[in-house]
């Protein structure tokens, strides 16, 4: 108990240990928290994956001019709209020319969005249906949280900004889930980005009680939880066989916020609560952003959760963007038809993207973390799932990363793959994902490590 | 068995009544066989839609459906009806049948697929479980406990499918949802209770759009602007409310409230409406000192769940003096707009209030949410388990929508025992966590009876029942009454039947559900993230948002209490504004911000629903009108032929790149150079040129942004020529069923929370000719959808689980 603590200083937040030092349930714990304060001695890497729709200018993006050049150091040059990256110029790297093979139209023109969204992260093909049997894959970023949540109190993050809009047919007879959620913890379950700021400070941190509050909340909820599990069994055996995979679903779920409420009384039910619970969703699309940036750092931060997907906005979003002088929609505006004004809109967008992400990684590369910053340790996956967007074109991805992943990625360059090969974008994260320590051999459409990273 | 087979007869008299009305419109008076027009069918049909050529025909094959035998086929076919009813076959240019030919096929297929729906019945499955949406659980949770939470702030939006957010099958649950009920229960035991005394501090902020020049919607008159807020007030005591004003302009920074007005201005803080305090904010260089940013203020108030409100009371001269403010009705001090010149700030509004406490707390009092719970308060310790049965029956009972076994009031007194120490009360609201996390409270489950076999069909239980009404109508759980008809056994008593379903329209719950429906339906909801360009529509702000969903939601909700058709939704010559949006119509003799009546001459373009700006905006882009989008709206929402994805791979369109303006139309020709495109978009685009008098925000225009003259002319699918709107809107229902059957679709959905089959239209049909008997008045198609064979039953699954299909 002592080396936990003595693991935790870095958490800023973190307010006292003295009422864990009482609990029974402590020792059951200890395996668990000897894995943290491993985690402690030995940054543990982070990873976040961000989402922009509609496709990115790539004339605008391109390191080193129109077609883009390999380059590194000096010879790595910094396009327009990965301008909002000078400051950490030494840990950006820029990928271009990958695909989303899955995205692919294959004889069905469908809902080019969505399965540009879809096939981002899982490198499947999203299921044509609207029902209960919406499928698509395990994606990349619950690979990770395998791995790197399983000590955290919060296995994952998921956040989106678009709240109140999908409405109507979201796209010609896919389910609208399949464009509100990045992230899917198997095929069958997706993980819709949260966003309310005050729900994903409440996930964080809770409700904001503490202390002898908390733990006894938490032992209630345990034993209302395995009054659930009861109430399933129950159903299961009043219920036909074709709504076991449903309950057995529900009693994974209910499983995990076991873990979870564990993992939370391992950690003496004294969490840190760094701000003030947020109150609503803020106007301005910039405060919300930020805000919710704010909260994801700060849960980084305190170790709370260490893998976080983030949509910056939904596939297919008119939202215009007059802070930066776009005041039509920005998927009209992705249609640019080379009209030079609209491709100049839309680079404004993708910058303006990219300075969000860079307000992150600024945040991180203030917080000193172990042996160097928090940056130093993070991994920072940018991009959108269409290269053109004016042609709802999967390939040619412009892919941005930032952040040294525990040293084992260099920046300051950047890659060109031939967009002949076709060669998929989830075998970068294959090999993202084993230098932060997951080995996986494969993920949907991938075929193999990527060669050069 | 018997009373199944009752309703299948009724089923069969329906499917008949509706072939005969279909046969009014033929001359024959007889409905010819479907098998005796099967050389109509092959020389106009088979032609193109035959094995070999599927692939260029809309991969439909005719030349193996058997007429005789539509049972078989009957996927194909509604898909033919679409397409037929709609007059969108044979394509142009190809040889099509005499009108009375044409119709005459058309009641053939309905009638034959209709009669082979009565002879084998397909109601379809709803899924077995049905999460409550958030709507729906903050409707239970007020029914329940007289509470009204703010479910946007503690739980995540549900993800629609099939155009509604109520699909049972994508409302699923995962670890961290069960993570905010858990949470979320905590919250609603708590505050029902009024069991946490310790002080707490919630802030509620006004939009940043928000003008507050003028009485805000549903404010007292003679007020100006304001903010008003329900808080839970948990106990009787002391609170404290601090005001934080808005002076100057977010854009240019100046922001100090000491010295920005030259007028005095009084600041009344109410409670219920009860005034709390007056304040004067002086003014400039006023010898009472300056005005201040933030008021703060103290007073008594009783537990429960009350209205806190700011508001300025008006003062006229102020307005009067103000000339150059009222130019604009948006408000100027911290709008989006790009430009700095606009912020003149003249008077103040509320930013945000605050709310403290209690301070010196007294008891959880005697509020609505209490008496609604405690139905019994222990005479003494010996007597604590009895109230506390019984309080958690009666909880448990109207949570779970059906009578409770003693084993599971057991089962919740244990969780009561356990908390007891810590106080009578703190048992209750541990067992009641427990009730609103149960599946029984999160989930509608409908269970196949152990007596029906694989893919049998079978009448769901009355208890079911009552639930799908209340969800379907009220959009919350059965109430007493409900409850006890099904418990009696009495549900399915056609008399009833109709008059629970009557007694339920006339609740305002069923309003709300109307809302909701409409929300959702017509897309309503996009108003509230429509961002018209500030430059080119700089009255656009948050006030004239929520009067536009309101003029739609008002209007809407007059179909029901007024018992109106719901064809009136298309052509009504009423509609209901306020000045303000009386103002941006451009329409004179409306005053005040009360929402009125008004009503429209035969020429006027506001009559119906595309006259509302609501639905103009919400299908324009910020910065122009979008055709295609609205053609698409209407094909989809009113016509109920929503066309096919664009194909693959169009070559995106080249911007030409002239200097002279183009029309609309001139841009949207290269839909029609492509021959590809021009399938489809001859169909979609005029549709949206009909709406081409009305810009991005719905206002009636001449000409368009480039000053040239807007041309709403053209062709329906079906060949019926409009001159401009006023014909178009009239041509949509000449023939009404096709858009009666659009809304009964919908509506179905939105009933039984899943997508609909082709089986599922012989149901859809039935609905819509039996509503035609009372003018399509829409208590009548909704008893219809509550009648119909999809609502009142079910399909045990098959043998071998399998996932649902949704064809389409």
């Amino acid at each position: 108990m002592i080396i936990t603590r003595m693991a935790l200083p870095r958490r800023t937040f973190l307010r006292g240990a003295g009422v864990a030092l009482g609990l029974p349930l402590l020792d059951a714990m200890v395996p668990a928290l000897s894995a943290m304060s491993k985690t402690a001695a030995a940054p543990t890497p982070r990873m976040l994956w961000t989402y922009a729709p509609n496709g990115i200018l790539l004339e605008d993006w391109y390191p080193g001019g129109k077609q883009g050049v390999a380059g590194e150091g000096a010879a790595f040059e910094l396009s327009t709209s990965l301008g909002p990256l000078a400051a950490f110029k030494d840990q950006v790297l820029a990928v271009q020319g990958l695909a989303s093979p899955s995205a692919e139209s294959r004889g069905n023109s469908r809902a080019p969005h969505t399965k540009a969204h879809t096939a981002y992260l899982s490198g499947a093909r999203a299921k044509y249906t609207e029902g209960a049997d919406i499928a698509l894959g395990q994606t990349v970023d619950q690979y990770a949280a395998e791995v790197l949540g399983q000590d955290t109190p919060l296995r994952s993050l998921e956040i989106a900004l678009e709240a109140n809009y999908m409405t109507g047919n979201c796209d010609n007879g896919y389910a609208c889930v399949y464009q509100s959620a990045m992230s899917w913890r198997t095929a069958t379950m997706p993980l819709p980005g949260e966003t309310n700021p005050r729900v994903v400070f409440e996930r964080l941190f809770g409700d904001g009680s503490v202390g002898q509050e908390r733990l006894e909340r938490l032992r209630n909820n345990k034993s209302i939880l395995d009054a659930m599990k009861a109430d399933m069994s129950g159903l299961q055996k009043r219920l036909g066989a074709s709504d076991r995979a449903k309950i057995a679903e529900y009693v994974d779920s209910i499983r995990e916020v076991e873990r979870r409420i564990q993992r939370a009384e391992a950690r003496g039910g004294d969490s840190p609560i760094p701000m003030d619970r947020p109150s609503s969703i803020p106007d301005s699309f910039d405060e919300h952003s930020k805000l919710m940036w704010d909260l994801v750092f700060l849960g980084w931060q305190a170790d709370i959760t260490r893998v976080t997907t983030y949509q910056i906005s939904r596939e297919q979003s008119d939202h215009s963007y007059p802070n930066v002088g776009v005041t039509d929609g920005h998927h009209a505006v992705s249609h640019h038809g080379h009209n030079p004004e609209r491709m100049a809109m839309h680079t404004r967008i993708n910058t303006y993207h990219m300075s969000l992400l860079g307000y992150f990684a600024d945040k991180l590369k203030n917080t000193p973390d172990g042996d160097g910053t928090l940056l130093d340790h993070s991994l920072l996956v940018h991009g959108s799932g269409m290269g053109d967007a004016d042609a709802h074109d999967p390939h040619n991805l412009a892919i941005t990363m930032v952040g040294g992943l525990c040293g084992k990625l260099r920046g300051n360059r950047s890659l060109v793959y031939p967009v002949g090969d076709n060669i998929p974008f989830m075998n970068l994260n294959l090999d993202l994902l084993s230098m932060a320590g997951v080995h996986v051999d494969a993920i949907g459409d991938s075929t193999g490590f990527l060669a050069g990273v | 068995m018997g009373p199944r087979d009752g309703l299948i007869t009724r089923v069969r008299v329906i499917g008949c009544v509706a072939a005969s009305l279909a046969l009014a419109a033929t001359a024959s008076g007889q409905t010819p066989s479907l098998g005796s027009q099967r050389a109509v069918i092959t020389q106009y049909c088979v032609t193109c839609h035959n094995a070999g050529n599927q692939a260029n025909a809309g991969n439909l094959a005719l030349d193996s459906v058997d007429p005789d035998n539509v049972a078989a086929h009957g996927d194909t076919l509604e898909r033919v009806v679409r397409k037929l009813r709609m007059g969108l076959m044979p394509p142009p240019g190809r040889p099509r049948p005499e009108p009375a030919a044409y119709n005459s096929l058309l009641v053939s297929l309905q009638t034959a697929l209709d009669e082979a729906a009565s002879e084998s019945p397909n109601p379809g499955r709803k899924d077995t479980f049905h999460r409550l949406n958030r709507t729906e659980y903050r409707n239970v949770v007020r029914d329940l406990l007289a509470l009204d939470v703010d479910v946007a702030e503690l739980l995540p939006i549900d993800n629609p499918s099939f155009g509604f957010d109520n699909i049972a099958g994508t409302l699923t649950l995962n670890d961290s949802l069960m993570e905010q009920y858990l949470a979320v229960a905590h919250t609603i035991a708590t505050t029902a209770l009024g069991s946490d005394a310790s002080p707490a501090f919630k802030e509620f902020r006004a939009s940043y759009e928000y003008s507050q020049d003028e009485r805000l919607d549903g404010f007292p008159m003679g007020t100006r602007g304001g903010l008003r807020a329900l808080h839970s007030f948990p106990r009787d005591g002391e609170y404290s409310f601090e005001v934080k004003m808005m002076c100057g302009s977010i854009v240019t920074g100046e922001t100090a409230c000491s010295g920005a007005f030259p007028d005095t201005h009084l600041l009344e803080v109410t409670v219920d409406g009860e005034r709390l305090e007056l304040i004067t904010l002086p003014k400039k260089g006023s010898p009472d000192g300056e005005m201040k940013e933030v008021y703060k203020l103290r007073g008594a108030v009783k537990a429960g769940q009350r209205q806190v409100a700011a508001w300025f009371l008006k003062q006229p001269s102020v307005d009067e003096f103000d000339g150059f403010r009222k130019k604009f009705d948006k408000p100027m001090h911290r709008s989006n707009a790009v430009s700095a010149d606009w912020m003149a700030v003249f008077q103040p509004s509320v930013s945000s209030i605050t709310v403290g406490g209690p301070f010196n707390a007294g008891g959880p009092g005697d509020t609505p949410s209490r008496q609604r719970l405690l139905v019994c308060r222990p005479t003494g310790p010996g007597d604590e388990v009895r109230c506390a049965r019984r309080i958690l029956s009666t909880l448990a009972r109207r949570a779970y929508r059906r009578p409770v076994t003693s084993a599971e009031v057991d089962g919740l007194m244990t969780f009561f025992t356990s908390a007891r120490a810590r106080g009578f009360e703190e048992g209750i609201a541990l067992a009641m966590r427990r009730v609103l996390t149960s599946p029984h409270f999160l989930f509608r489950i409908e269970a196949d009876p152990s007596t029906v076999g694989p893919t049998g069909n079978y009448r769901i239980s009355e208890l079911e029942l009552a639930s799908r009404l209340s969800f379907f109508l009220w959009r919350s759980a059965p109430d007493d009454e409900l409850l006890d008809r099904a418990v009696n056994g009495q549900l399915r008593t056609p008399a009833v039947l109709d008059q629970q379903v009557r007694r339920m329209l006339a609740d305002d719950r069923a309003r709300d559900m109307l809302e909701d429906f409409a929300g959702q339906w017509l897309q309503l909801r996009k108003v509230d993230v429509a961002r018209p360009d500030a430059q080119m529509f700089p009255n656009f702000d948050h006030s004239l948002r929520q009067y536009l969903r309101r003029e739609t939601e008002l209007f809407v909700d007059s179909i029901r209490h007024e018992h109106r058709s719901v064809v009136d939704l298309l052509t009504a010559d009423y509609s209901f504004l306020n000045e303000r949006l009386a103002k941006h119509y451009g329409i004179a003799g409306v005053k005040g911000s009360h929402f009125r009546k008004v009503t429209f001459a035969a020429n006027n373009p506001r009559r119906g629903l595309l006259g509302h700006g609501s639905i103009l905006t919400v299908t324009s882009s910020p910065i122009r009108t979008r055709p295609v989008v609205r053609g698409k709206w209407i094909l989809e929402n009113l016509l109920g032929t929503p066309p096919p994805a664009p194909p693959a791979n169009v070559p995106p369109f080249q911007e030409t790149g002239t200097a002279t303006a183009l029309t609309m139309r001139d841009r949207m020709a290269a839909h029609r150079a492509n021959a590809v495109c021009a399938s489809c978009h001859a169909m979609i685009d005029p549709l949206g040129f009909a709406l081409e008098n009305f810009n991005p925000v719905g206002q009636y225009r001449t000409v368009d942004e480039n000053f040239i003259p807007i041309d709403a002319t053209g062709v329906l699918p079906n060949g019926a020529k409009f001159d401009g709107f006023g014909t178009f809107r009239s041509a949509l229902v000449t023939n009404p069923d096709l858009f009666v059957s659009t809304l009964s679709e919908k509506l179905l959905i939105y009933a039984l929370g899943r997508g609909l089959e082709y089986y599922d239209m012989p149901a859809v049909r039935a609905i819509v000719q039996d509503a035609a008997a009372s003018n399509y008045r829409l208590s009548s198609v909704i008893l219809g959808i509550v009648r119909s064979v999809p609502f009142q039953m079910r399909r045990a699954a098959s043998a071998v689980p399998a996932g649902t299909s949704a064809a389409r």
